[in-house]
């Protein structure tokens, strides 16, 4: 698999099916466009969500990714109507290294607006308050104390705005600044209270630590000093502060601090009781007043001036077994007609984590910790750069199958000089666990960057030369291999244990590498001989081995010796009574299938790799050969899982077995590629067991076998992986809710934009033809989104189920791999939803997401599906779950 | 129905007149099973109202977790105790009604022992226990290896539980009765019913070298109590088997009290302490050891026929007796395949059985027998055994799983046959090992055999010659389950591929000489 980090802009293949959307829906800028404000540099063209012929709000709010062009208290910053009138401006939060938030007054329905930065000496006109809209702004906390409202306001004064966002609502599950470290901040919400009825209202601000509401100037209620969250059944009467509301507006303040304590979880949630209604709840969307909300679509530079701003998302966070993350980060440049192709070079890119600069329009980068980094992109000298800082965090969301090759790609091309020794043991070990095809190239000048360092653990440089020695001969380098082996073995020349495990990659090397069984045959008994007294588990393994290469050729009775040889080599650590092993032996054999049974593969290879260890001879047995077929097969391991249905086919007396393991080799070809041999063991099935084949549907796969083969001699590509930046350009699927507009997307410049801001949308749907499906196949499914306004309340948060169908007229159940996903509050970040889907047993399928309860703005781009196999499959959770690959090569 | 356990008299007297019609009187006290626990009364709820509000959820933290966790333990449900039998009722002396299910008999008995298994056993592997209804569906013994059904009292086992129990039984389970005071009773209604699921076979009392007395103690006697004296005896333990697979164990002698830790009631025969521990931990040990063999026995195998020539094909014949004569599955086409793909000998795979008293045996230059308990041949058939035998025929014997009772039976039999033709142990230099197809004089031995005589490496055969011609050829060590691959982990007797050497040998010698 090539890395999909760097995927252009492919139409999906096949998509013949697929309804294009309507280009009607897609929102561009306007033709007309009012002439640049002389003196600025930058401007935002902003476009307004809602409907404007209902627009009922005073104001709009817009948030500028600024990021440093602004003037360092964005004294600058103004907005023109499309008719060219300069509207007075408030500022309501600017962080110099990232956005500004402003507002200022709608004229009459107008869509657009421009928002301008980057002037040197303007002033611009600002605007006197107005009841409407709601933010938070974070701050670093710089306060001694907050035991009291003056300590803490002598605090807020001190500390930097690292953050600041529009919100609707005050449910904050996590510190929107720093997600990873909620701590040592203070989070201030502004916004206007709209009271419907007059009455007594009780209010609590719920959150860790100090918090202070303010209404009308007047401080309600407080907590001061140490606090953590209150739940469950709380008194009315002491808890929060009531206060007689008119009907009306009433602005308010929250100011939160929490302390230092890493245990902190950042939230911070308002609730209230309404008039004799004695029950707490939070306000929701229609309690407060609203502003109406202006997008950033774009990033334009003043005619005779370059430069370019950029969105950065968190694609990935790998955390290695001994806690190493990897952050993968994507960036995307936006701006005015920026160079494409080779031309990208001028885009020139400071990741902020002292790493070597690096080029092109959307590029990847991998952070090792988490934490703020300022991000610089520079394009041109007539602008200063853009910077902007992120914060690298593990987002939520499940791991792709296709992050740790892409990280490998990412580090493939790095200085492996410039990383401590730490970190290179670090890489290694990652290398290691992550079962990635594409791993060998870096392993190999990992290895042999390390073994350069001549570390004087011998044992340790063992492990070293044999990994370095297998990613060579991985690399179709066998001879190179065997030769570093010859020159590797003077080094041990006194330690036994390392010259058994460079002899038995060597073994290897023969054996599975370069298919020389005699060769490798010689190998193994050299070993045998020359290591008998030697107590070390390769000596065990090496007559595993051996026996492997007696039964792969059918020399059952050879296989047997050498599997009894192997009982009894490899030390004090396998030498228990025969009654115990046959126990143990017998327990594990039963767990293994259970194991199996539950679809826990990792877990049975483990246990069938313990059973093979430690009971050799159990691989002649039927029970042992089908368990470790089935596993092989279901992980993708098809040329193994061969190897031991053949081994099971010639048991002679495990018949009752031989018809699932001759669909199991229809199953392997299948999944091969080989739809030839597919077919012949699927006849072979309906011809020596009729029962079978009826009872396990196997007409069915000989159908989806049949029909995947005609498609293929037709050329009908089979479907593998399809992307689409929802650019006019590369539109597919269906949607009647959704429209595709300008916008800063995390690829590209459009999204698909639901727009349910300041009305509620409801549910959305898109769907997606997928002809030329593998079926029974695990499909990876990402897109990225980015909410703005939007409403998460605990009791009905907004959704998104993503699911892969058979497509109308099949008449198979459909897959049962609907997945939901609660989105959670992003504050207008882009975040990354990604899921593994299984397709059903169909050529012809359906992907559908629908999103449930949304309202406000949100903003999907880059949707991706890519097969995933087997063994990418497997591979992912051998890393989530921290096992390294297996040990039987 | 469902009934409570123990109900106080005065309730108990009053619900009598509605459910006696439903729980069979019994004139022998319940084991001191304890009522279940008192449900407890659900939490009060505070008023609601004026004084308090619940602070209402609030969604998941934003944070990715990532967290591996080590592997879990590796647990395996291994004993089900099962639910059976209507309730019963007991009028204790002083007129107090008690209503209880036979099922339960001592509580605790079957998570005890798990405890014990896991105490004893210690391979880092988790055993547990759960109880299920017998009428249950879904038996598979892949999930479910060994059922526990303890009673004192007779019982009856309705249609689905019997069938479900011989599903579950040929499948690979096993299944253990225990009367729990050892109640002849219990014992007795476990034989009738069995009959139900299986009425071909019989119950065999297990003699001390059969592995449920060796599998992880090796028990000769056991601490016993009867009538309230205490003495040491043989462990007693009856068994159905498939192939030499005990499937339904049956102990008479009560372990329940032992397991739960419960006093010996003086009316009952209980094998006490450890002793009773120790033969629960075997059982299950045996069990969980058998689970290949438990698979292999459970394959559906082929009809074979057909053989490799048109002309003259070997056959042999498998002798039938009243014993455990058909013990190894399919075992003719291992023998056969064995020889066809390593001889030129072309073979007729139909299977072949012949009854030892049936003058047609001499149609068989050769006959296998083979069998794991004590058995008697009568008249007819001794002396039809005698007349094959002296007319030139061949039989080939070894005593499946090595065990003793065949042993001392066929020679006892064979006494009565050839009472002037001795066995005699042939040497490994006998041209019936040094000759033939693939000379052999060092064999290998299945670990279960090598532990009770480590230093076993030569082939350990017994002849009986009459006019100089080898006429039977006898092991005592188990050659038939080798051949057959029937991954028996109890099997004292020859290895795989050595066995397979051996029995061509002893082929290609009889049909040579």
């Amino acid at each position: 698999m090539t890395g999909p980090y760097r995927l252009t802009l492919v139409t999906i293949v096949g998509m013949a099916l697929a309804t294009d959307l309507l280009s009607a829906a897609v929102t561009s800028l306007p033709a007309a466009t009012p002439a640049w404000l002389p003196g600025y540099k930058v401007r935002y063209p902003l476009h307004v969500a809602g409907d404007r012929t209902k627009a009922t709000a005073r104001t709009i709010m817009a948030r500028l990714p600024t990021g440093g062009w602004a003037r360092e208290d964005a004294a600058d910053v103004t907005v023109q109507t499309a008719a060219g009138e300069i509207l007075p401006v408030a500022v309501l939060s600017h962080v110099s290294n990232g956005h500004t938030l402003i507002q200022f007054p709608r004229r009459g329905n107008d869509a657009w607006y421009w928002a301008y930065a980057a002037h040197p000496s303007a002033t611009a006109k600002r605007m006197p308050a107005v009841h409407e809209g709601m933010t938070v702004e974070v701050r670093e906390w710089a306060g001694d104390n907050f035991e009291s409202w003056p300590a803490v306001r002598n605090g807020l004064e001190k500390g930097k705005v690292i953050g600041c966002f529009p919100v609707a609502e005050i449910i904050q599950n996590l510190n929107p600044a720093r997600p990873s470290a909620p701590f040592g901040l203070t989070v201030s919400y502004r916004g206007v209270l709209e009271i419907k009825k007059t009455g007594v209202y009780r209010f609590f601000v719920n959150s860790e630590d100090a918090s202070f509401l303010f209404i009308d100037g007047f401080k309600v209620c407080e907590r001061t000093g140490s606090n953590v969250l209150v739940s469950g059944e709380v008194s009315m009467q002491s808890t929060g502060s009531k206060l007689n509301l008119a009907a009306g507006r009433h602005p308010f303040e929250i100011h939160q601090v929490t302390s230092g304590n890493p245990g902190a979880s950042g939230r911070c949630y308002l609730l209230w009781s309404q008039p004799n209604t004695p029950t707490w709840t939070y306000p929701t969307r229609h309690n407060y007043a609203s502003a109406d909300y202006g997008r950033s679509i774009a990033i334009e530079t003043a005619p005779g001036t370059t430069g370019a701003g950029f969105v950065a998302g968190l694609d990935e966070t790998l955390v290695t077994p001994s806690g190493m993350t990897l952050s993968i980060m994507q960036f995307t440049a936006h701006g005015v007609n920026l160079p494409t192709g080779a031309a990208a070079n001028q885009l020139v890119w400071d990741f902020g984590d002292g790493t070597e600069m690096a080029r092109g329009r959307n590029p990847t980068h991998i952070y090792f910790d988490d934490g703020d980094y300022t991000v610089t992109l520079k394009y041109g000298d007539t602008l200063p750069p853009f910077h902007q800082t992120i914060h690298v965090w593990p987002a939520p969301g499940s791991t792709s199958p296709f992050s740790a090759a892409k990280a490998i790609d990412i580090l493939e091309t790095s200085d492996l000089g410039q990383y401590n020794t730490e970190r290179i043991n670090q890489l290694f070990e990652f290398l290691q666990m992550c079962d990635q095809p594409n791993r060998w190239t870096l392993l190999e000048k990992l290895t042999d960057f390390l073994l350069q360092q001549h570390d004087p653990d011998l044992q340790y440089r063992s492990l070293l030369y044999t990994v370095h020695i297998e990613a060579l001969a991985r690399l179709g380098r066998e001879a190179d291999a065997l030769a570093r082996i010859e020159r590797a073995m003077p080094e041990f020349e006194r330690l036994r244990n390392a010259q058994v495990s460079l002899q038995l990659t060597a073994a290897w090397v023969y054996h599975r590498q370069l298919k020389e069984g005699k060769k490798a045959d010689e190998c193994y008994e050299k070993i045998i001989e020359d290591y008998r007294g030697l107590e070390h588990p390769s000596l065990r393994l090496a007559a595993i081995r051996w026996g492997d290469l007696a039964a792969e050729s059918g020399d059952l009775p050879a296989a047997e010796v050498r599997y009894r040889i192997a009982d009894e080599l490899g030390g004090g650590e396998f030498e228990v009574t025969s009654q115990a092993k046959a126990i143990t032996r017998g327990a594990l054999l039963r767990i293994a299938e259970q194991k199996l049974r539950s679809g826990d593969i990792r877990e049975t290879r483990s246990l069938l790799d313990k059973i093979e260890l430690h009971y050799p001879q159990q691989k002649l047995g039927g029970l042992y050969r089908f368990l470790r077929a089935e596993t092989d097969r279901i992980a993708g391991r098809y040329e193994a899982s061969l190897r031991s249905y053949e081994v099971l086919l010639r048991l002679t007396q495990w018949a009752d077995f031989h018809d699932n393991a001759m669909f199991g080799v229809a199953n392997c070809y299948y999944r091969l590629r080989d739809y030839q041999r597919s077919k012949a063991w699927l006849r072979k099935i309906k011809e020596l067991h009729p029962k079978f084949y009826e009872a396990e549907n196997c007409g069915v796969f000989a159908n989806v076998v049949r029909e995947t083969q005609e498609r293929v001699r037709r050329g009908a590509a089979d479907f593998t992986e399809g992307f689409t930046s929802f650019e006019p350009s590369d539109l597919v699927g269906e949607s009647k809710q959704f429209g595709v507009a300008r916008g800063l997307g995390i690829f590209g410049s459009h999204v698909l934009l639901m727009d349910g801001h300041p009305a509620h949308r409801g549910v959305l749907d898109y769907s997606l033809n997928l002809p030329n499906l593998s079926g029974d196949a695990w499909y990876w499914v990402e897109m990225w989104y980015k909410a703005t306004l939007d409403h998460v309340h605990p009791a009905a948060p907004p959704h998104i189920v993503t699911n892969m169908l058979g497509s109308a007229g099949t008449t198979h159940a459909p897959s049962n791999s609907a997945n939901r996903f609660d989105f959670r509050g992003n504050f207008g970040l882009w975040h990354k939803y990604g899921y593994l889907h299984k397709t059903p047993m169909v050529q012809d399928g359906r992907f559908t997401a629908k999103i449930h309860h949304f309202s406000g703005l949100m903003e999907l781009d880059a949707l991706s599906i890519q097969r995933v196999s087997d063994q990418q499959y497997d591979a992912l959770f051998n890393f989530i779950e921290g096992r390294s690959e297996d040990g039987t090569k | 129905m469902k009934i409570p356990l123990t109900l106080s008299a005065a309730i108990a007297m009053a619900f009598l007149s509605s459910v006696t019609g439903q729980s069979r009187r019994v004139n022998f006290p319940p084991a001191n099973s304890k009522p279940p626990p008192a449900m407890k009364a659900p939490p009060k709820t505070q008023s609601s109202g004026e004084d308090t509000g619940f602070i209402p959820g609030w969604g998941p933290a934003m944070r990715k977790t990532q967290e591996r966790s080590p592997p879990p333990p590796t647990n395996l449900t291994v004993m089900y105790k099962v639910e059976y039998g209507t309730s019963l009722e007991y009028i204790h002396p002083d007129g107090r009604v008690e209503i209880f299910d036979q099922w339960r008999s001592y509580a605790n008995d079957g998570s005890n022992i798990m405890a014990s298994v896991n105490a004893k056993l210690k391979d880092g592997n988790n055993y547990q226990y759960a109880t299920k209804p017998l009428s249950s569906p879904g038996f598979d013994p892949t999930d479910i290896p060994l059922l526990f059904m303890a009673g004192d009292y007779d019982f009856v086992l309705q249609p689905a539980e019997v069938s479900n129990l011989r599903t579950f039984l040929d499948g690979g389970g096993t299944i253990l009765f225990n009367a729990a005071r050892g109640r002849d009773e219990f014992s007795r209604a476990v034989v009738r019913e069995m009959r139900k699921v299986f009425p071909d076979k019989a119950m065999m009392r297990l003699s001390l070298d059969h592995p449920v007395f060796n599998a992880r103690f090796r028990l000769r006697k056991v601490m016993t109590m009867v009538n309230g004296m205490r003495f040491m005896r043989p462990p007693v333990i009856y068994a159905m088997d498939i192939g030499t697979r005990s499937t339904v164990i049956l102990a008479p002698d009560g372990m329940g009290a032992a397991w739960s830790n419960s006093s010996y009631h003086v009316g009952g025969k209980h094998v006490m302490g450890e002793s009773a521990v120790r033969l629960g931990v075997n059982i299950v040990a045996y069990v969980l050891a058998s689970t290949e063999y438990g698979r292999f026995l459970a394959q559906d195998f082929p009809l074979y026929d057909g053989s490799t020539s048109e002309g003259d094909a070997v056959r042999f014949a498998l002798a039938r007796y009243h014993g455990s004569w058909s013990i190894n599955p399919a075992i003719q086409n291992s023998v056969l395949q064995a020889l066809s793909d390593n001889t030129d000998i072309d073979v007729d795979y139909q299977p072949q059985v012949v009854s030892l008293d049936d003058p047609s045996i001499a149609e068989y230059p050769l006959v296998f027998m083979t069998g794991h308990y004590n058995f008697l041949l009568n008249k007819a058939e001794i002396e039809n055994l005698t007349r094959y035998l002296r007319r030139g025929g061949t039989l080939v014997v070894s005593a499946a799983a090595g065990l003793k009772p065949f042993d001392a039976a066929f020679r006892r039999e064979l006494g009565k046959a050839l009472p002037k033709h001795p066995l005699i142990k042939l040497p490994p230099t006998h041209p019936v090992f040094s000759g033939g197809w693939n000379p052999i004089n060092e064999i290998t031995y299945t670990p279960a055999a090598l532990r009770d005589q480590p230093d076993l490496a030569f082939p350990e055969f017994y002849g009986a010659f009459i006019d100089n011609r080898l006429a039977i050829i006898y092991t005592p060590y188990d050659l038939m389950s080798g051949v057959n691959r029937e991954s028996n982990a109890y099997a004292k007797g020859v290895s795989n591929d050595d066995a397979t050497r051996i029995v061509i040998n002893l082929i290609t010698y009889a049909l040579s000489n």
